[in-house]
This record gives structure tokens, C-alpha cells and sequence, in this order.
């Protein structure tokens, strides 16, 4: 990982803790205002690069986006004397793509999905970690946005249902075809959870499927068509 | 209703329909919902918004003594602070029973008291005081954490019996005395031929916290001839702690003010629709108010403008966007949601029986909480059940609603779970006692109101409803697909190799079903490019009633389903003035506003007849439309696209324009109708007697729902039901500090739905009898399996053990304590 | 979530003394630690969330010089799926598969899991409601209130919360130790009762490594919950037995994991057969008590029959 810490002198931890008029919102003007008061060591971020995404789409073509996107992993904006950092730019890479986005270290993964990507496909429902519906799969495991930092996600490869849906996995057609859903809710959460066990098991038995998805919790309760979908998707894979 | 009236509404033959009942189709949601791409309430976000919070009360029952929100409004980022001492603010408590608001609210349209925000709680976790808009959540939550308050805590009382004694803690001292006028409301849904209601508990003058009591007969009912005839009488005692429908979606409503101070609200529930509510907290007319329908992440009854709180979200919210010139969204956090009760009881319940089973007298004495809705439960003391679906003459009871500091009534899959509870704890009991199962006390006592089925047969006969015996198609039916008679034992006596007891139970129970309803809602249909296009705002819970509309028209108007196509509406029809199909979004009101979709797709296909008849010159009645074609009904090769008939487009039909042939549904007994379809729902449990742990494993469930519209959506709402009633039954339970009143598990850790490995395996059928009074003889689907899923864990856990768990839910504790271990 | 700052440790030391300033806390697999921060249970609010993830090489599973040993930031997942652990080690294995949910299983570790905090829905409950003897306060709202998950062996300190972990009683039964940045610590003495901690660790003390000990005999783990996924235990227990010798742990029923040592003279030599077990399980819960029901509290002494019902099994399944 590219890390880039700026030391700069005179703020203390209390200075962010107590006195909240230090951060203003976790805008892009709010973190420059912030590291000329920080003592304007800190670069601007110029360092950019320029990549070109390539995705698929949906028919099966190839769409060809051009992002420029900082350079580091993680730009500090904002940081206490002994480098405790309040505020960064990180990179995410969602769906093969290098997204920036100025965080709080309080910041979870999924509110950062959620409202500062517009990806809402991860739900909040138990905000606890204990019902699946904020389902990501990072670095090839299932795993809960709401219960972890996005701070700590740069570096990682992360996947969710939007990517997973843009793709055309037949997870997803399997979800539809076996009507899965009803109040939809948890549904991405399954589809993603039931993707991330494909990736890992390309044929797995009813008892596997579930319990992948046993900490997949739906309050419609529609438990019993998830294994049908996962086996059809199984299937539709192992025939390509 | 003569005859040809039902006949009408009950459409082609079965072998006939095209798309109503078909399988195969997809939903019209699935692709939304699989692929993350569906807006909630939740996910909605408009250019400049600002994210609101409301304070939450950390005690069950408190006042404000002082509020300090100086920092918070000092705080960068915050944009306003509403404080409930602002002018803005209705300063007083909107309470439905009090005269002047019930006159405007109906029970059912808003059913707790409510402040927009107000300077007390009346309960833990209640929005009060003040609420904060800023740039993002986070500063409002930071905000929120800056807000100064001191309390005057005041005393408190969680428990119905507690809060019935003379002394208790007043919840509402606004309710200073016992009026009969607004506190004993005449049940809705009931008619006074059948059943009586008199007078009041007698203990009423001295008790405090009563919301309502009804002293409740069948008509003919005589309980001491009824004992006095049975061959042997029970008396049995149950309670049933606090459950919660829980929502997955944590409600969002976003606010903002347009054009000519409208309002426009989005809110992801089954009723936001519902603008009386909303009107009357913010004192403007509906007509400046417009509702968009984002999708309702399982509300089960809805959770928006009917309960409190989600109902101050949209009145907080307008207001703070009225400071701020922002568009609002107003959002709770998982520990303010995870609340609003159901079903919380006490139950004393006496039966009479012969000894073939035949039930001659029932007496209920009910004590419910606050939650249990006005016209609901209440009205039959429990025993609505019995009056529906059974021929047993004596029944009579009372029942008792108490106040409590508890949040109140809020989503449910279905209120009936308090009949539900007592029908099947008696059909148990009884069918133990008789070393039966309990399918032969419901086929002993099936009926309805009184009457034996040789009644409802020649009722049904009458009114040309077709006479099937539902009961004795689905129970077989149910009791081959489990294998039940190579299952049922007697009580304790199967231990397993694996040193469990096995038990099993059977509920017979009927299919949910409204009926006398009047075209409910208000739809246009439009032509459009040879598409017919539907034209209603309707929330979604999951019941994909949109499909199952468009099939409706595909199947009245003779376009293919591909050409049916869902549209919303655009501004001026956003609300009840305008197009909507509304009024909690389950199956059953899915059925009851078919009417409303098939009145005006009937509607418009005569139009397009007489437009396509005049283009070709004929008359209208020569033709016909199928598979998107004008036919000669004489030459049917003779075929014109509609596309092709220019006269066509932009045609439109709406559900008014025609009058509503009949409203008048055959009905029998107090309910306004008659429950001719049954269903049965089987349940295998395996209880440890050495830990006290029960596993649901095994299920079945047969129901007749008349017609399932949608066949893959009915299972999935069937199943469904069904698990989350066993979910509720097995394990749930809302826990409170005795000492504080506070919530002890206000989260998904601690309060325990059903995983995917708890759930049993189940196997699920449909039964189609077209018995049902909606179009094509549709009734609702899954409220039964979900209401007596629910009360058959602890029958089942008694086949197990052969001893009573005397509360729902029997966790390990309670099964430990009937077993003599704790 | 309120506000925190953030450090990325990239070795032990730097997060020790990260953690040495005072006002910190470590987050490795963060499901119990963004728990207790989202819900903001503690009277003094964390200032700085120190993320242990990014230090390198203490994520590994081996066998060396005749024990096992486990990198701290290995996660539980891996634990569960782990051949030798499986096989040599069974309990710790079947501890780790049995701990909350398999997304979490995928997320937490094993040194966070054995460090978690105590649970309590009064400790924990949300913004700080109840503050209790383990935030300072000056009593234990649920020896009064109701206490139907607590300890059923009395109170430390007048506080009746339970360690829940899964693994931990694992560890126990299998005589590991635990290897911290400054000391070896053996599983029998490493919780202890801090406020608002669990264990006996500085807070610049960082888990390690846990080492164990080739078993003298087979060994397993039994949990009971309400659910089948994603809960905490109502009660847990782990046995080692064989080779003449028994080690056997109970968790979720006291302040820390309770070895059952009654039980374990019993099976000390003993054959394994269902009347020794019986007996060892009626020895293990000698002296326990419990909360008698009061009002809508139905106390906890059915936790009581779990527990030795427990033992018993647990015992057997040693076979």
C-alpha cells in the first residue's frame, strides 16, 4: 500500500475531539481549510493519475471509461501532531474501479458506500453484523460493510451487488428466476453472499449453501428458494 | 347477491385464464430487488438534502425540565435545530381517542397519540424534544450528542396487570376518566345482529390505564347450557410476551417543500398514502401534499403514517425543511426502530367438549396491551377465530386493552394472532384430552357463526359460490405430504435416537379474507402505443402486487402481459386524490383492490371495442381482443394489431367511471364474512429435555386461497408466514429492564428471528376452490400461516413433552421450568 | 458512530505505543469493537481507534517444535477450516466454526475474540443507559433486573456479566498460552475481570500468538444457543480427556471461563462412558447457584442444567 502521512505540527488529539469545528463535514474544502490550519506542509492533492476502466456491460460488450483518481492509496488531510489521522482521501477499488473518497476514520465501509458512492445495494438493517444484508465480498470473502472502517478498506479489492449485477453473474437471474425476494430488502445481501461461496465452491451441496448464508437473515422469510437459485447458478457456471 | 353478480366478478373458467394463476412468470420486481438497483425509503437522495435526527428518550417516562441545544446549533454543519418549544411546532399531543381528533383520524388510520415532537416520553426510545438537520449525518448525530437535556423522570409501569391496578402510573393523564363515548368504540367490521358487546369490565371504575374493554356473546350464546351439556370442561392459562413485526429497513422519510408550498414526501411504507395523518399534524389540506412510493423494506402492515413514531418523521422533517429551504430526510437509527409491539397477553380460557370432540361452550377472559388495534382482537375477546370458522354455538368472554410505558402498536403480518393463539390452544387441549389430533376438532366443529357446514354449503349454494369443502381437501392433503399419520403419537411418548422427544401438531385454520369492500383505491388505465399502461401510485412490500395487477388487465383486456405496463403517476395524481392503490400493501388488500383494477380494465376494454368498432366500421359487440389483436369474434383469423387501430391510443379508463355493480357479498356472522376457504398448517418439533431447546424441523402448510393471481409470489408469501410465525412462536421475545423500563435487546443479537438453519423444511401447496369473494375468487394468502404458525410451537412442544410451557416464546427456560429441571 | 482518529500500527511495537497514550482502543477483526463504539456503551468515549490489521506476519496456522501455534490476526474462519487444527486440536476448531455468524467468522480473530468484552445487555446496552460497576458505577443493574444470560457462579466484584467467548473455554481445555508483546500468559489466568475489560492485559498489551501444547486426548466443544448461527452461547463447554488426564472449561456462565475442576477429578483416569460423564457434569456444576425467577426476570438457573448437560456431552464426545 502507498501511504502518504503528513506530520504536522501543533494539533493535538483534543483539538479534533473536543472542539468539532475543526472538521466541517468531511467536504474537500473543509480538508483544505483544515491543512493550511494544520500548518500547510500538507500537499494538496495533485498527485493524480489517469486509468482507463474497463467494464462490461450489460449484452456482453465492453464499455471503456477514463478516471482520474489521486495517486496514494491514502491522502492524510487531516491529522494530529503524532500522526492520528481524522480525516483522509482514500481510494477504494469497488468493482475494478479506483474510487476516491474523503472519509472520517468513523466512517463504516457501508456508510461510505451508501452515501457518499451512491452504491445502496448494501443495506443497513442490523447495523450490528448480525444479519447480512450489507453483504461485500473483499478480497474474495463475504463480508459486512457495517462492520468495518472504511479507512481501513484501501487496498483491498472489493465487489458488490452492483458490480456483481453489472457483470451479468447468473446468480442473479438464478435470484429472479426462483423468486427469491419478496420485500427485497436482505435480497442483495443473499445474492452477494451466494456469489462469493460460487467464487469459492462452484458446486456446493444444499447443506453448504446454507450455511453460507446462515448469517443471511430475512424477515419475509424466504429461506427455502435460496438453495434452488444458488444451485441453478451452480449449474448455468459449471455448463459455460 | 344473486348468483350471477358472483359469477361476474369470478371471471372466465380456470382453463381459460391466460395469465391469472400462471406459472413462470418473473415478478416485475425481481430484477430491482436481485441486482440492489430497488429504491427504499432509505436510499432516497435529492439535490441539496439535509439529513435529519430526532432525540430519542433514554427513559420509559420523562418530561423535559431544560433543554440546552446552543452548542448543536453552534456545531458547523448543522442547519437548523427544531426544538419542540418552537412556535412551529402543534403544541399538543394529537390522541386519537380524544373526540376532536377521532372526529378527523380514524382508529386504524393512526392508532397511538402522537406529538409532532413534544416535551415528553412516553416511553424509552420516543422521539422528544428536539431534532436536528445538518450537512451530513454524522454532524447531526455529533449535533444530536451536544444537545444539554435534564429530565424529570416519571414513574412508569411495562406490565398489563401492573398497569391495570387503581395506583399504577397514568400513561395518558389526559385520560382522566372512563368515557365510554371515544374509549369503548364500536368495533368496525361487525355487525351487531350476531354478536353483542355490552357494557364494560365490571372492575373498570377502579382500574387505571384502560384503552378498552368489551364484555362480548354470540348471539344465542348460553355458557352454563353449554357446560352444562359437555361431556368434560378445561380451563387453561397462557401469556404471550411481547413480539416485534421488526422491519429490515430502518424508516427514512424524505420531505420537501415544491411549487405553491406542496409537500412532497417520499416514504418506503405500505400506507404513506394515507395523508389524513399527515394533514392533520401539519394543519394543511392532502391536496398540497404528494406521496411517491419508494419500496417497504418488510414492513408487514406498514410502518409510516398509521403508527407513532414513524409518523413524526414527515411533520419534523417538513418543518425543519421549512427553516432550511433544504429538502429533509429524517432517518432512525436500528435502536430507535426496533419496537412497536404486538400481541402482548394474558389469556384464561375455559372450554366445554363432548366426547367426539364436538365443542359446546367457550369462555375467553383476554388482558392485551396497548398494541392490539381498536376493532381488532378486542371485539371478540380472542374468540374471533372460533366465530369465523366453527360451529360452536356458545362463546362469550371479555377482554380488557391496557395502556403501558411501551412504544405502541405497530406492523404486524397479521393482527390476528391473539385469535389465532386461542383457537388453536383450545383445538390442542382438547384434542388431548381426547387423545385426538387436532385436525379432527377442526373438522368436528368446522362452520362459521354457529352454523354447521350443511348451513354454509346451502349458503354458498344460494349466493352461487361454489360449494367445495375446503377443510376436507386440505387437511388429507396436508396430513399426506408430512406423513402424518405414520408421525402423530401420544403426548412424550417418541423419544428420538438422538435424545430428543419429537411432537407434532396440526392447526386447521381458514383462509384470510376481506370482503363488502367497495373498489378500493383509484386507478387509470391508459392505451399508449398499443401498450396498456396502469397508471397508480401503490407501495410494494413484497407482495409484488404490480405484477399481479398487470396480470389482472392482461387477462381482462386480452393484451399479452408483455404489453400491460406499470406506470407512476406523474404530479397531479400523487396522492389519495389521485391515482393510488393503497391501504397496507399484503395479499389481502392486494385482492381487495383488484376489484378497482378489474372494474376499470372491464371499463376499458369496452372502450377499446367501441373505438376499434367504429374505425371498422361494426358493431362492438362483434369483436373481441385477443393476444393483442381486434378479432372478429365470427373470424377470429380476421385480426387487426392494436397498435394498428390509431382510434386506440390514448384512450383512458378509470375505476370510477363505472358504477360498482353490487357491494352487497354474501356475509354470515359478526364478521361481514364468510371464511369459506381453509387451510391447515403441520408442525414437527424436536424438544432436548435436557437443555430445554427446541427445534422446529419439519413443516407443511395447505392453503386454500381461492386463486392464487401470482402462484410463485402466493408460495413465497405462504412459506413465508409461515416461518416467520414459527420464528415469532420459537424465539422472540422484546426483553425490558424491570427497574427502568428501558429495552434490554434492541437489536438482532438479542432479539432472535429465525436464521436459515432454524427455519424447518418446509413443503407448501395451493389449493384454488375460486371460493374467495375478490375477482377470479381470490382471498388473501399467508396471514393464517403466519398467525398460527406462531401459537402451534408450544402445542407441538406438548406432543413433545406431554407437559404445558405456559408462555410464548418457550425458550429454554420455560421448557426447563414445565419439565420440573429450573 | 461518534467521532475517533485512526492509526494504522504496521508492527507490535508501534501499536503498543499507540495504545500507551491512553484513550485508545485496538481493532483487529472490529465486530466486537465497532459494536461497542456504534452503541457508544462506554462512559469515556474511544479517541482513537488503532488498527492492528496492517501489521504483518500474525496471520499464520502451525506446528512447531511439538505445538500448535496461531498467529493472533489469524481469523476464525480459517481456525475452523484448518486440517491440523481439526483433527489434533478439535475443540478449538469446532469453537471457532460455532462463533457468530460465517460472515463474521470471515471478519473477526482469533486474539479479538478471546479479548472481546464481557456481555451484558446492561454494559451494552446503547448510549451508556446504565452505568453499571463495570463503567465505575456503583451497582449491577442486572443482579436486580433481569438476568436470565448471567452468571450462574456469583459475582466478581459485584458484576455478573459473562466472557462469551467461544474459544476461549477451548483454549482453556487445551492448556494453551497465550504470547503478548510483553509476557506468556497461560490460558487459565488470562481473562480476569478489568473495567470495562476482560482480560488480564496492559492496555499497551498486544495477543500475539497462542501456542498449544500437543493434547494428551481427544477433544471438543459444545454450544448451546437459542439460535443455530450467530448468537452468543447461553452456555459453551470445551474438554480435553485422555491420556489420563481431563481439562474441562465452561464459558458463558461466570465473569471469565470457568474450569470445571470437580469434573475434571472425576475424569481424570476415568473411563469415558455416560455415567462418569453424568457424574463429572453433576460435579461440574457443584456449587453453582444461579438468579432465581422474580417478576418478568425468569433468573438463570435452567442455565444450570444447560451447563452440566454440557459437560456430559462434551465429555462424551471426547470418546
Amino acid at each position: 500500500m502507498t501511504e502518504e502521512k503528513k506530520k504536522s505540527g501543533g494539533i493535538s488529539r483534543r483539538d479534533f475531539l473536543k472542539d468539532a469545528g475543526l472538521l466541517i463535514g468531511g467536504t474537500a474544502i473543509g480538508s483544505t481549510v483544515l491543512l493550511a490550519a494544520c500548518g500547510g506542509d500538507g500537499e494538496a492533492v495533485t498527485d493524480t493519475e489517469t486509468k482507463t476502466v474497463t467494464t462490461t456491460v450489460s449484452g456482453g460488450g465492453t464499455a471503456t471509461t477514463t478516471v482520474t483518481v489521486p495517486g496514494p492509496t491514502v491522502t492524510v488531510t487531516a491529522q494530529t501532531e503524532d500522526g492520528e489521522v481524522a480525516e483522509a482521501i482514500i481510494k477504494l477499488n469497488i468493482n475494478g474501479n479506483d474510487m476516491p473518497v474523503m472519509v472520517r476514520p468513523n466512517w463504516t465501509l457501508q456508510y461510505v458506500l451508501n452515501d457518499k458512492l451512491g452504491l445502496t445495494g448494501a443495506k443497513e438493517w442490523c447495523d450490528a453484523g448480525a444479519c447480512g444484508s450489507c453483504t461485500i465480498i473483499m478480497d474474495g470473502k463475504p463480508v459486512l460493510s457495517c462492520m468495518m472502517l472504511a479507512i481501513e478498506c484501501t487496498g483491498k479489492t472489493i465487489e458488490t451487488i452492483e458490480g456483481i449485477a453489472r457483470d451479468n453473474h447468473p446468480i442473479v437471474e438464478a435470484y429472479k428466476n426462483n423468486n427469491c425476494m419478496q420485500c427485497g430488502y436482505c435480497t442483495p445481501g443473499f445474492v452477494v453472499t451466494s456469489k462469493a461461496l460460487l467464487d469459492k465452491n462452484p458446486n456446493p451441496s444444499e447443506e453448504q449453501i446454507m450455511e453460507a448464508l446462515s448469517g443471511n437473515l430475512c424477515r419475509c422469510a424466504t429461506y427455502p428458494m435460496h438453495p434452488l437459485a444458488v444451485q441453478e447458478a451452480a449449474s448455468k457456471l459449471g455448463g459455460s | 347477491m344473486p348468483a350471477s353478480d358472483y359469477k361476474f366478478w369470478l371471471g372466465k373458467e380456470t382453463a381459460d385464464l391466460k395469465w391469472v394463476g400462471k406459472r413462470g412468470i418473473h415478478r416485475r420486481d425481481a430484477d430491482d430487488k436481485a441486482t440492489g438497483k430497488g429504491k427504499y425509503g432509505r436510499d432516497i437522495k435529492l439535490p441539496g438534502m439535509l439529513y435529519a435526527r430526532i432525540m430519542m428518550c433514554p427513559h420509559a417516562h420523562a418530561k423535559i425540565k431544560s433543554l440546552d441545544t446552543s452548542a448543536a446549533e453552534a456545531l458547523p454543519g448543522v442547519r437548523a435545530v427544531l426544538r419542540y418549544d418552537d412556535p412551529m411546532v402543534p403544541q399538543r399531543l394529537f390522541n386519537p381517542w380524544e373526540p376532536d381528533v377521532y372526529s378527523i383520524i380514524s382508529a386504524t388510520e393512526m392508532s397511538q397519540p402522537v406529538y409532532v415532537l413534544g416535551p415528553e416520553a412516553f416511553f424509552e426510545g420516543a422521539p422528544v424534544g428536539v431534532a436536528i438537520a445538518a450537512d451530513d449525518l454524522d454532524i447531526a448525530d455529533e449535533a444530536m450528542d451536544l444537545v444539554k437535556v435534564e429530565w424529570e423522570v416519571l414513574p412508569f409501569v411495562i406490565e398489563i396487570e401492573k398497569a391495570l391496578e387503581p395506583n399504577a402510573p397514568r400513561v395518558y393523564e389526559h385520560l382522566t376518566e372512563y368515557n365510554p363515548d371515544y374509549l369503548h368504540l364500536r368495533p368496525s367490521g361487525s355487525s351487531p345482529e350476531t354478536v353483542t358487546y355490552s357494557g364494560a369490565w365490571e372492575g373498570v371504575e377502579n382500574a387505571t390505564n384502560i384503552k378498552e374493554t368489551i364484555n362480548f356473546e354470540l348471539v344465542g350464546t348460553d355458557l352454563s347450557k353449554g357446560f352444562a351439556e359437555a361431556d368434560d370442561i378445561i380451563e387453561f392459562s397462557f401469556n404471550r410476551t411481547e413480539q416485534v413485526g421488526t422491519s429490515p429497513e430502518i424508516l427514512a422519510s424524505v420531505v420537501e417543500w415544491t411549487d405553491n408550498d406542496t409537500l412532497e414526501i417520499w416514504q418506503g411504507g405500505e400506507n404513506p398514502i394515507n395523508l389524513n395523518v399527515y394533514s392533520m399534524l401539519l394543519g394543511m389540506p392532502k391536496s398540497k401534499m404528494n406521496c411517491h412510493s419508494p419500496y417497504a423494506g418488510g414492513q408487514f402492515g406498514g410502518w409510516d403514517a398509521g403508527f407513532y413514531p414513524p409518523n413524526c418523521q414527515v411533520p419534523v422533517g417538513a418543518l425543519l425543511s421549512k427553516k432550511t429551504n433544504c429538502p429533509i430526510k429524517v432517518m432512525f437509527q436500528r435502536k430507535d426502530e426496533n419496537f412497536a409491539e404486538m400481541d402482548e397477553g394474558v389469556f384464561d380460557v375455559k372450554v366445554g367438549f363432548k366426547n367426539d370432540g364436538t365443542i359446546t361452550a367457550v369462555e375467553i377472559h383476554s388482558k392485551v396491551m396497548q398494541m392490539v388495534d381498536i376493532g381488532f382482537n378486542p371485539e371478540t375477546a380472542g374468540g374471533g377465530h372460533l366465530v369465523e370458522s366453527t360451529k360452536i354455538p356458545n362463546i362469550g368472554g371479555d377482554s380488557i386493552v391496557a395502556f403501558a410505558h411501551k412504544h405502541g402498536f405497530g406492523p404486524y403480518r397479521c393482527e390476528q394472532q391473539i385469535n389465532a393463539h386461542i383457537k388453536h390452544n383450545i383445538f390442542s387441549r382438547v384434542a388431548a384430552a381426547l387423545g385426538v389430533d387436532e385436525g379432527v376438532i377442526g373438522t368436528v366443529n368446522n362452520g362459521q357463526s354457529g352454523r354447521d357446514m350443511d348451513w354454509v354449503s346451502e349458503f354458498k349454494k344460494e349466493n352461487g359460490i361454489p360449494d367445495i369443502d375446503s377443510l376436507g381437501v386440505v387437511l388429507p392433503k396436508a396430513k399426506e405430504m408430512i406423513g402424518f399419520e405414520g408421525k402423530f403419537h401420544a403426548p412424550g411418548a417418541k423419544m428420538l435416537s438422538n435424545g430428543k422427544y419429537h411432537g407434532i401438531t396440526i392447526a386447521p385454520n381458514q383462509e384470510f379474507q376481506n370482503g363488502n369492500f367497495y373498489p378500493y383505491g383509484y386507478v387509470v388505465l391508459s392505451v399508449h402505443d398499443g401498450n396498456v399502461c396502469l397508471t397508480a401510485e401503490r407501495p410494494d412490500c413484497g407482495v409484488d402486487s404490480r405484477t399481479g395487477y398487470c396480470r389482472t388487465i392482461a387477462e381482462e383486456t386480452g393484451m399479452d402481459l408483455d404489453r400491460v405496463l406499470y406506470k407512476r403517476p406523474q404530479e397531479e395524481s400523487k396522492n389519495q386524490l389521485g391515482a393510488w392503490l393503497d391501504g397496507g400493501g399484503g395479499s389481502v388488500i392486494f385482492t381487495m383492490q383488484l376489484w378497482t383494477v378489474v372494474l376499470a380494465a372491464r371499463t376499458l376494454k369496452k372502450k377499446m371495442l367501441a373505438a376499434a368498432a367504429a374505425t371498422l366500421g361494426v358493431a362492438a359487440e362483434d369483436l373481441d381482443i385477443v393476444d393483442n389483436n381486434v378479432v372478429f369474434k365470427n373470424d377470429p383469423s380476421n385480426a387487426t394489431p392494436v397498435e394498428a387501430i390509431r382510434s386506440l391510443e390514448g384512450l383512458v379508463a378509470t375505476s370510477k367511471e363505472e358504477g360498482f355493480a353490487s357491494l352487497d357479498l354474501p356475509t354470515s356472522g359478526p364478521s361481514e364474512r364468510l371464511f369459506v376457504g381453509r387451510s391447515v398448517n403441520i408442525v414437527e418439533v424436536e424438544v432436548d429435555p435436557e437443555t430445554g431447546g427446541v427445534d422446529v424441523i419439519n413443516a407443511v402448510c395447505v392453503n386454500d386461497v381461492g386463486m392464487p393471481i401470482s402462484p410463485e409470489t402466493v408460495e413465497g408469501q405462504n412459506y413465508g408466514c409461515a416461518l416467520m410465525g414459527y420464528s415469532t412462536g420459537a424465539t422472540e421475545e422484546v426483553i425490558y429492564d424491570p427497574g427502568t423500563g428501558v429495552r434490554l435487546n434492541p437489536n438482532f443479537l438479542d432479539y432472535k428471528i429465525f436464521t436459515i438453519l432454524d427455519a424447518p423444511k418446509i413443503k407448501f401447496e395451493t389449493v384454488a376452490s375460486r371460493m374467495g369473494y375478490s375477482p377470479y375468487g381470490a382471498a388473501g394468502c399467508g396471514e393464517d400461516n403466519c398467525t398460527f404458525g406462531s401459537p402451534m410451537i408450544i402445542p407441538a412442544i406438548y406432543n413433545a413433552i406431554g407437559v404445558w410451557v405456559d408462555t410464548y416464546p418457550p425458550t429454554p427456560e420455560r421448557v426447563l421450568k414445565a419439565l420440573g429441571k429450573a | 458512530m461518534k467521532r475517533f482518529l485512526h492509526v494504522d500500527a504496521t508492527t507490535v511495537e508501534e501499536a503498543s505505543e499507540a495504545l500507551a497514550k491512553g484513550g485508545a482502543m485496538a481493532i483487529a477483526g472490529g465486530t466486537d469493537a465497532l459494536g461497542t463504539l456504534k452503541d457508544n456503551i462506554l462512559p469515556d468515549y474511544t479517541e482513537v481507534v488503532v488498527n492492528l490489521k496492517t501489521i504483518e506476519g500474525l496471520d499464520y496456522i502451525k506446528e512447531e517444535g511439538g505445538m500448535l501455534k496461531i498467529g493472533a490476526l489469524t481469523l476464525l474462519d480459517e481456525i475452523a477450516h484448518s486440517d491440523v487444527v481439526s483433527s489434533k486440536y478439535t475443540a478449538l476448531a469446532q469453537a471457532a466454526s460455532r462463533t457468530a455468524s460465517v460472515h463474521l467468522r470471515e471478519m473477526g480473530t482469533i486474539g479479538g475474540n478471546i479479548c472481546q468484552m464481557n456481555r451484558c445487555w446492561y454494559f451494552r446496552n446503547p448510549d451508556n443507559k446504565f452505568n453499571c460497576l463495570r463503567k465505575g458505577g456503583g451497582m449491577c443493574y442486572a443482579m436486580m433486573g433481569d438476568n436470565r444470560f448471567h452468571s450462574i457462579f456469583g459475582a466478581v466484584k459485584a458484576c455478573i456479566a459473562v466472557n462469551p467467548s467461544d474459544t476461549a473455554p477451548a483454549l482453556v481445555a487445551l492448556n494453551a498460552t497465550i504470547v503478548t508483546n510483553k509476557r506468556d500468559i497461560a490460558a487459565d489466568d488470562f481473562w480476569d475481570v478489568g473495567i470495562p475489560g476482560s482480560t488480564v492485559l496492559d492496555e499497551d498489551e498486544i495477543v500475539t500468538e497462542i501456542q498449544i501444547p500437543e493434547p494428551a486426548g481427544k477433544s471438543a466443544f459444545i454450544k448451546f444457543a437459542i439460535r443455530k448461527t450467530i448468537d452468543f452461547p447461553v452456555v459453551n463447554c470445551a474438554a480435553m480427556v485422555g491420556g489420563g488426564e481431563a481439562r474441562i472449561c465452561l464459558n458463558a456462565v461466570y465473569n471469565l471461563p470457568v474450569r470445571a475442576t470437580a469434573a475434571e477429578e472425576a475424569m481424570a483416569g476415568a473411563t469415558i462412558d455416560e455415567a462418569n460423564a453424568e457424574a463429572a457434569g453433576e460435579a461440574a456444576v457443584t456449587g453453582a447457584s444461579g438468579f432465581p425467577a422474580n417478576g418478568s426476570n425468569p433468573g438463570n438457573k435452567y442455565k444450570i442444567q444447560i451447563a452440566k448437560t454440557l459437560v456430559k456431552r462434551t465429555i462424551l464426545a471426547c470418546q
